[in-house]
């Protein structure tokens, strides 16, 4: 098995069944514990819509 | 500083690949959904900070820390379960199952391993720094891991061809 077997192997096998991507910066940003960490506050820009997309 | 459109920006290019590398270390796609949100969020906040030709490998690392962080809170990821579903002498599996079963069967550092140079194709030095281990452990790793998957995968030719 060489190197590039391995990856075509492993990038099939992500492919097969990968759903579509569902997190979007603004949720990531505002939800993550990383900004509560940071004080809560999520993220700091007040123009965007807190309503999910 | 930089600006908020620079990170949807990497979050948009990068976001998906770094959703599969957690997929490879966790194993289910709803996991790695979580794992990629968390580690990005860290990103989100240390972003001001993170000089830009960093960020790849900042994103990286969060992404490969929050996973293993989370399997070793959760220790009880079923190998043993999968390692018997995968010696079954009974019908043969699909190649996806094979390849999942084969990935179970390796420690989650020996995924994170395999994950990081073999799906995003990192050195062996640039895996060492995400890990934080030696390159020779990597290299050590790599080798067990390539022998476990190997195991698996010659399974799956033979029982393809014996069909």
């Amino acid at each position: 098995m060489t190197h590039t077997d391995l990856t075509q192997i492993l990038r099939d096998h992500v492919a097969a069944d990968e759903p579509a991507f569902g997190l979007d910066p603004v949720r990531v940003s505002a939800a993550g514990p990383g900004c509560a960490a940071a004080g809560g506050a999520g993220r700091p820009r007040s123009a965007r819509s807190p309503s999910p997309r | 500083m930089r600006s908020e459109g620079e990170f949807d920006e990497f979050f948009t290019a990068r976001g998906p690949a770094l959703r599969r590398l957690a997929y490879l270390v966790v194993g289910d796609w709803h996991t790695a959904e979580d794992v990629t949100q968390n580690a990005l969020a860290k990103l989100y906040v240390a972003w001001p900070r993170v000089r830009p030709e960093s960020v790849e490998a900042y994103a990286r690392k969060a992404v490969v820390n929050e996973a293993l962080s989370l399997l070793r809170r959760r220790r009880d990821v079923p190998v043993a379960q999968v390692r018997e579903d995968a010696a079954g002498a009974a019908p043969p599996t699909p190649s996806g199952t094979d390849v999942r079963a084969a990935l179970a069967a390796l420690p989650a550092q020996q995924r994170a391993v395999v994950a990081l140079r073999f799906l995003d194709d990192q050195s062996v030095a640039e895996t060492a720094r995400v890990l934080g281990i030696s390159e020779g452990t990597v290299k050590s790793h790599t080798s067990r891991a390539i022998a476990t998957l190997r195991l698996h995968v010659a399974d799956l030719v033979l029982s393809e061809e014996g069909r």
